[in-house]
């Protein structure tokens, strides 16, 4: 009886070893890098990861190479990550944050006005399929018509245009929810970052990720940018600073080394990324 | 009639209107919650701050709210309940169709008076870097940053060992939700209350919500009787009893009702 009495002690002290970090963090204070004061430079940046996220050291690929950007430049400013698009523009437009880290943003063309968009990753994006739903694969070839009357799951930032002209029946939600909704045969496909999709499966469908089957050729690119809010005080002088700092490390290949850092695990950078257009040198 | 009293009468019309068109009806609202007290607990009949609001404006809107507790994983991982507590953690994979703060936390730092002879006031993160300084697990966002300008911090499992430590002086500063450490002292030390010192930090607040699913039906309705209830408890002075029944010091935090009115705008914003 007492093995059996200390076994049941060893697992209960293991399950609370795992559940309490979790438990305690919801009542916990989050501390963050301006806690004293407000920095008046503030850049929120929308959760994307492995390019946006809290739950990487670096903050994701592309906070770190914001921060590289700052540190060059030597400016002061703190970035956020937020979960929610309305809420960076809540701190865009109402309280006048100098920047944002995204890819989507949907403002009207007034608002845009007062913008500096400078591109920081061109990130390809390739269609998704599960393969238990379709065991025969799916007919595409770079044209989207080939996808007619089949349900794409997409954020509903993204420019939807094109998918609503070949005829695709477009079902939007949170990345999260796309995955579930694939996974579930509630979906045919979805479009994302091979990165972001290594990112969802081993977190959620380890056991089931060579059944997420990736259909050649790419679908796209999508930019992610840094914006700069010219209404901030420093915005102007600051997205100079920014763009001259990025033409820069472009120039030097410090930015290709920067990003090979960042992906580690031998991955090729062509392989994930596609040039920055050219006026961002 | 000045602005405030015009104010007030609005928020009563209102109010008013709601109440009487919804007499018939009392949809019964469940939203979930994790054991965190003071804020949420099963341990009291009242169940914490936040349930005792929570039923104060029911009450006032003609709803019938009932909370489930439930772990706080399991409340993420469902993206089809109502949720209550700090939005941050649900958003990033729900959809809610009203996310409406009914109350704010603030954070502190704590030192134990007799380990150090001055007062603490710090302008900067980086003025941290000769100190032992102590946090609860799974709550530091920018470790990397901040191990990069060479502050550390030792992160313990329970809230109440923090404060064990910075009374032994193995910690020189704690940093805790301000009325979470109130509360630890007051039942840990409870004579020893005026040794620790505790410095709100005024940039450092969150938001305590009530999340509404967005496929619950006639869901702007109910965010509407929940809001309108809010409010009237607030003008009625309903909710200021609550609150300051949780603070030892019965002081409701400087700046509250400036930080609710800023996550209100926020979260009402386009979401």
């Amino acid at each position: 009886m007492k093995p059996l009495f200390r076994l049941l002690q060893f697992v209960l002290l293991f399950l609370l070893m795992i559940m309490l970090p979790t438990w305690v963090s919801a009542t916990g204070p989050r501390i963050k890098q301006d806690i004293f004061a407000p920095n008046p430079n503030q850049i929120y940046a929308l959760d994307f990861p492995p390019f946006v996220t809290t739950e990487l050291p670096t903050g994701g690929i592309a906070v770190e190479l914001v921060t590289n950007l700052l540190k060059a430049q030597s400016l002061d400013a703190v970035i956020n990550t937020l979960p929610v698009a309305s809420m960076m523009k809540y701190y865009l437009l109402q309280e006048q944050a100098l920047g944002l880290i995204t890819s989507h943003l949907q403002i009207n063309k007034e608002e845009q006005k007062d913008l500096i968009y400078i591109p920081l990753l061109q990130i390809q994006q390739y269609f998704y399929y599960f393969q238990a739903k379709h065991p025969e694969g799916l007919p595409w070839n770079g044209d989207l018509k080939t996808l007619a009357h089949l349900s794409f799951g997409v954020n509903e930032h993204e420019n939807l245009e094109p998918y609503k002209k070949a005829e695709i029946n477009l079902q939007t939600g949170k990345n999260s929810a796309l995955y579930e909704k694939l996974h579930a045969g509630q979906l045919d496909f979805i479009a994302d970052s091979p990165l972001t999709v290594n990112w969802y499966l081993d977190k959620h469908y380890l056991s089931e990720k060579t059944q997420f089957i990736k259909m050649q050729p790419k679908a796209g690119d999508e930019l992610l940018y840094l914006i700069i809010n010219k209404k901030h005080p420093q915005g102007d002088v600051i997205a100079k600073q920014f763009q001259m700092e990025l033409g820069k490390m472009l120039t030097n290949d410090q930015y290709n080394t920067l990003l090979t850092q960042q992906l580690g695990n031998g991955q090729k950078l062509t392989e994930i990324f596609s040039p920055l257009p050219v006026d961002s040198k | 009639m000045c602005i405030q009293e015009a104010k007030s009468c609005s928020i009563w019309i209102v109010f008013l209107m709601m109440l009487n068109c919804n007499v018939a009806a009392q949809p019964i609202v469940i939203l979930n919650a994790n054991e965190s007290p003071p804020y949420w607990t099963q341990s009291s009949v009242e169940g914490g701050l936040g349930a005792e609001l929570i039923q104060a404006i029911s009450e006032v809107a003609g709803l019938e709210t009932r909370i489930k507790f439930a772990p706080l994983q399991r409340m993420i991982d469902d993206d089809s309940n109502n949720d209550l507590g700090n939005p941050e953690f649900y958003l990033p994979k729900q959809e809610f169709a009203a996310v409406i703060p009914i109350a704010v936390s603030q954070i502190a730092l704590f030192y134990y008076r007799p380990h150090h002879s001055t007062r603490f006031d710090f302008k900067s993160i980086e003025e941290l870097k000769p100190y032992k300084i102590g946090v609860l697990k799974g709550t530091l966002i920018d470790r990397h940053a901040f191990e990069q300008m060479g502050i550390h911090f030792e992160s313990s499992y329970a809230q109440a060992s923090l404060f064990k430590k910075l009374k032994l002086g193995r910690l020189d500063l704690v940093f805790e939700i301000d009325l979470v450490g109130q509360q630890i002292i007051n039942k840990v030390y409870p004579d020893q209350i005026a040794n620790f010192a505790r410095e709100p930090l005024p940039n450092s607040s969150s938001p305590i919500a009530i999340m509404l699913d967005a496929h619950v039906p006639d869901v702007q309705t109910i965010a509407a009787r929940y809001r309108a209830g809010l409010a009237h408890i607030i003008q009625s002075g309903r909710y200021q009893q609550i609150v300051r029944k949780y603070y030892p010091d019965a002081q409701i935090p400087e700046h509250w009702f400036e930080e609710l009115q800023h996550f209100q705008k926020m979260y009402a914003f386009d979401l």
